[in-house]
């Protein structure tokens, strides 16, 4: 694929706490120091259940909210702070978003040339009004949709079209690293697969970094080329899409992998989930540290948590 | 595997040979058929129509605007002419009156019982005719009653939408921003609601002379509070919505992410409830003017022709019928009305 | 079991069912002549993209059609053992059991309500959080239908609830019955769910969907669920769902669903290892497969196609790239492969040219009956 791992790294983020006081007794620690790279023209998956942080940890680097704690380096700009003006606009140009669910994420009062365009509008990318339209026509061919459709509102669409529209209004400004916060866990299982094709093709042609959120493991391998494993707001296992399935090491890991329905009646018929349980498993996530296991394979656990693990493994 | 064979045998159409062919679609058709395409207003007047009572209230303000404004120039009188000498007539109407209604005759107690006159008659006036008779200056009942029309719905009206865009500003900014601006906000605004209506209009009659310009202040600076806490609320509930955030991380400003994606999504509760604050002014213009904060004579308003009638109700109790007729009329329908908006913009039952 | 029940009984037959919606659009012909076929203790799964009318035909079975829906024709017929009188059944004079049939779209809605909604046949539904009820305690939410239904005392009722509990896997289970939906997490909703549903007995569980609000690795745990209380209590499910991964370890047999018609019908193995439509095709190949290392998946191009405006011949033609000429003209019949395996289209008439499924299709099923140790005489 297209990633160059011999280049500076796009996105840095060290140590990351994002914390959210709910009382003055009581903080939802949502991420707790998560640190990983993204490098240009990747896509980095991250995975894990719903309030795993995955979600958060997207927000946070894109700044919806403020990060409690560590550096999020950008195109080598200091994001996690207090930014300068034009550091700002630099991010919002460069780095851009695609939401979970369609229909929520288009504003249903918009028509579809406003909604792709506004990006346009806010940083005022055009000269003239034919220009615009003919931008935001060319970015419509390039999701599969028609120009036709520029005139449409989001209801008058299929969630999948939703989505390409969702798709198109975050290339329009040609950003470097799209962040794609479970984009398609609201679609069906055949649309899904459309989406992530046109995710790929695009990434083929532009070299859009992505950091892909989702909590299926199944289309993460198809689109990811490394990939995180999150787990109540630590990041437990991380490694390229093949250390990962081939050699997961976590229990928690392993719990995800064997969760994936596989389409084989006769072997899923008797197969069983192998259970986790956090409370029971007497892992402390906060205790454990990064662990080499090959190549850029890693895992956060305690020295010998990891000797039992590995050893399992061979 | 067994054979294939054909079950269903009646068919409207033979196949040919030549249809099983293959149709050559490749890997990348592109099919789109039209979606689900009505416009949202559309579905909106469907819906509202479906409503019977709302499209009758609909109807009744239509008729009623209409008369307020057509209704005074209808026949020769002014809503300020005098004529003492024509004072107190009860209501006659051309032709009506050979049935025995509206024929100017009424019942005027005395000591000695009722006892049933006809004014138009006793004072010689054959040619005269008040057709909601007449009060005892002698000015036309018809004509100051529409007048007063006009002028509640003027009043209404125009505090109804300075409330919408005072409140619905406010109330937008307050929720969006959250945090301390919106501590801040929320404690001026329950100052400002916790100070009485009545306080404040005559405080205002201090400062400016009575007239509608004045009430109409008093009515925005008492009513907005209402419509800034359902803009508060439905920002609340969206300023967490995906294309809310979408917006935020293109690098779009607060104002307009409040203004051009929050607000068209938030229309609907808005007009229902400029809709239902209609109704809450006229009554509370009427309710000043009853107790003479109001418009100053001789012009009038509904609330203040109630409150002449009112002073005559037992001598002449049609003086009082119609502008209480016309101002229950109007508040009912503009509510059947904001009830049929209210489902119509949003509804709650799906079609599948 | 006795041997009796092994003579498979049929307990809900749907025939030729056809539903019109009036909306302010329009017409949408959302169900157009479908049947189903269910036996007792055993899995159907409806599978089908959004919009394919799957949730409807079962809103019809259970007497929940919105109020805007016209049937223009068919039945439900729902088959019941009685020997009682009525619709019930004491399981203790057994002998004098008949099967006993109705047609749920000809019952008025009182009786649906008594005899049919949660007491014979029970539903869950997609999202826990908003079937239960946040204002009520589990314990209430569980014995509710129970004393409505069966008119027990209160303690009694409170004693099964417990049990319930147990049964679908809830630890604790006095301590969460005075606990409020909100202070579960999303799988032990699922979970609540599930024993509301089996609080009455059912014969039938109608599953809408029942894991696609939850995560994957609780999907599992629900499943594997289902399909523990339906082996011990011998009760028919219907699952409903988009996602063939779910349909692989749950069903028996398997209905393809697309625009309101049923494309292909069979046992879970010939569906799986031996699919005939195209649809069903391309839906095996969206799905995600761990085993090969392709980096394209096969995808259906373009989106469900809209009800509202009725094309002729075969719906899913446009969207097909094995379409036949004639599928514009005519809509195909069911052919039938096997016993129980039917499919409509025409790509089975013996005019039609001969058409293989894609090859990364087939290729991988060949490896996925090798890794299942399945070979062709078996299915």
């Amino acid at each position: 694929m297209t990633a160059n791992y011999n280049a500076e790294p796009l996105l840095e983020v060290k140590g990351l706490k994002q914390y959210f006081p709910v009382s003055k007794t009581y903080t939802v620690k949502a991420v707790d120091d998560v640190s990983f790279k993204v490098y240009p023209g990747e896509t980095y998956g991250l995975v894990g259940e719903s309030g795993s942080g995955k979600s958060t940890i997207g927000r946070s680097i894109i700044r919806l909210y403020d990060p409690t704690e560590g550096t999020i380096n950008f195109c080598g700009m200091d994001i996690s702070g207090k930014m300068s003006r034009d550091v700002k606009e630099k991010l919002r140009i460069q780095m851009q978003m695609i939401f979970q669910d369609p229909m929520a994420s288009l504003n249903p009062r918009k028509k579809i040339k406003d909604i792709i365009g506004e990006a346009l509008d806010v940083h005022h990318f055009y000269n003239s009004k034919a220009e615009r339209d003919q931008r935001v026509e060319a970015i419509l061919e390039k999701v599969g949709l028609a120009k036709e459709h520029a005139d449409r509102y989001p209801h008058q669409f299929s969630g999948g079209q939703r989505q390409r529209v969702g798709i198109a209004r975050a290339l329009i400004l040609n950003p470097k690293l799209v962040i794609a916060d479970e984009c398609i866990s609201a679609l069906d299982v055949s649309i899904q697969a459309q989406v992530v094709n046109l995710m790929k093709d695009i990434q083929a042609e532009l070299g859009t970094a992505y950091l892909f959120i989702a909590h299926d493991l199944s289309m993460v391998k198809y689109i990811s080329d490394r990939i995180g494993v999150l787990h109540l707001g630590h990041l437990l296992e991380t490694g390229t899409t093949d250390e990962i399935f081939s050699n997961p090491i976590h229990p928690y890991t392993k719990s995800l992998l064997s969760a994936i329905p596989i389409p084989n009646p006769e072997l899923e018929k008797n197969r069983e989930a192998i259970n986790y349980d956090y409370k029971t498993s007497g892992i402390d996530y906060t205790k454990g540290t990064e662990h080499l296991v090959s190549g850029s394979h890693y895992v956060k656990c305690t020295d010998e948590e990891f000797e039992a693990w590995t050893k399992k493994s061979v | 595997m067994a054979e294939t064979a054909a079950v269903l045998t009646k068919e409207p159409y033979v196949p040919t040979d030549a249809d099983f062919k293959l149709k050559g679609n490749d890997k990348d058709i592109l099919v789109d058929s039209n979606f689900a395409s009505q416009s949202f207003w559309k579905e909106v007047v469907a819906r509202f129509r479906k409503k019977k009572s709302a499209v009758f209230g609909l109807i009744f303000v239509l008729v009623i605007t209409f008369f307020a404004f057509v209704g005074p120039s209808m026949n020769s009188y002014t809503y300020s002419g005098q004529d003492l000498a024509k004072k107190n007539l009860a209501p006659r109407i051309p032709l009506i009156e050979y049935t025995g209604f509206f024929d100017g005759h009424e019942n005027i107690a005395t000591t000695k019982g009722t006892k049933t006159v006809n004014l138009y008659f006793e004072n010689k006036l054959p040619d005269t005719f008040y057709w909601f008779g007449s009060d005892n200056f002698g000015r036309d009942i018809w004509t100051r009653t529409w007048s007063g029309a006009q002028v509640s719905l003027i009043i209404a009206v125009a505090a109804a939408i300075i409330d919408m865009i005072i409140g619905m500003s406010y109330g937008l900014i307050s929720g969006y921003f959250g945090g301390k601006v919106d501590m801040v906000m929320q404690r001026i605004l329950e100052i400002a609601n916790g100070i009485p209506r009545l306080v404040i209009v005559t405080l205002l009659l201090l400062v400016f002379k009575p007239g509608m310009l004045t009430i109409i202040v008093a009515l925005m600076l008492t009513e907005w509070v209402g419509m800034s806490r359902i803009a508060r609320a439905e920002m609340l509930k969206l300023k967490e919505q995906e294309f809310v955030l979408a917006s935020r991380t293109l690098g779009a400003g607060s104002m307009h992410i409040i203004f051009s994606e929050v607000l068209p999504n938030i229309i609907g509760p808005i007009i229902t409830q400029v809709m239902f604050s209609i109704p809450t002014a006229i009554f509370t213009e009427a309710f000043l003017s009853f107790v003479g904060l109001g418009i100053p004579v001789p012009r009038c308003s509904l609330g203040s022709l109630i409150s002449e009638g009112f002073n005559s109700f037992t001598t002449h109790p049609y003086q009082i019928i119609p502008p209480i007729v016309v101002m229950a009329l109007l508040m009912l329908s503009f509510n059947l009305v904001a009830d049929g908006l209210r489902e119509a913009l949003d509804p709650k039952l799906k079609e599948m | 079991m006795s041997e009796e029940k092994k003579l498979r009984e049929k307990i809900l037959d749907v025939k030729n069912l056809d539903i019109t919606f009036e909306t302010t659009a329009g017409k949408v012909h959302a169900i157009r002549g479908v049947n189903i076929d269910l036996y007792q203790g055993e899995t159907v799964a409806i599978v089908g993209e959004s919009g394919s009318g799957k949730s409807v035909t079962m809103r019809a079975a259970m007497g929940i059609l919105a109020k805007n829906a016209v049937v223009n024709s068919g039945e439900i017929i729902y088959r019941y053992r009685d020997n009682v009188g009525g619709i019930d059944y004491n399981p203790e004079n057994d002998a004098n059991a008949q099967w006993k049939e109705a047609d749920i779209l000809k019952m008025d809605k009182k009786w649906i309500r008594k005899h049919i909604n949660g007491r014979r046949i029970a539903m869950v539904f997609q999202d826990p959080m908003t079937s239960l009820d946040p204002t009520m305690t589990i314990g209430k939410q569980i014995m509710e239908g129970m004393i409505w239904h069966y008119k027990i005392d209160k303690k009694d009722a409170y004693n099964r609830a417990v049990n319930l509990l147990k049964e679908v896997g809830i630890e604790d289970a006095e301590k969460r019955m005075k606990q409020y939906p909100h202070q579960l997490s999303g799988g032990m909703r699922q979970r609540v769910v599930i024993a509301i549903a089996l609080s009455c007995n059912p014969d039938l569980l109608i599953c809408d969907e029942p894991t696609t609000a939850l995560d994957v690795n609780i999907q599992a745990k629900i499943l594997e669920l289902i399909k523990k209380v339906q082996k011990e209590r011998d009760i028919a499910v219907i699952y409903i769902t988009h996602d063939l991964g779910v349909v692989a370890k749950v069903a028996d047999y398997v209905n393809v669903m697309y625009a309101g018609k049923i494309v292909e019908v069979g046992n879970i193995n010939e569906i799986f290892y031996e699919p005939k439509h195209p649809y069903t095709w391309g839906l095996l190949s969206a799905m995600p497969d761990l085993g090969t290392d392709d980096d394209r998946l096969y995808t259906i191009p373009g989106s469900p196609p809209n009800l509202l405006h009725e094309k002729e011949g075969d719906a899913f033609a446009p969207r097909n790239a094995y379409a036949l000429e004639i599928d514009d003209k005519l809509e195909p019949p069911m052919f039938q492969i096997s016993e129980t395996h039917w499919a409509a289209t025409w790509l089975l008439d013996p005019r039609a040219p001969k058409v293989e499924m894609p090859k990364e299709l087939k290729a991988r099923i060949e490896r996925m009956k090798k890794e299942a140790g399945v070979n062709d005489s078996k299915l």
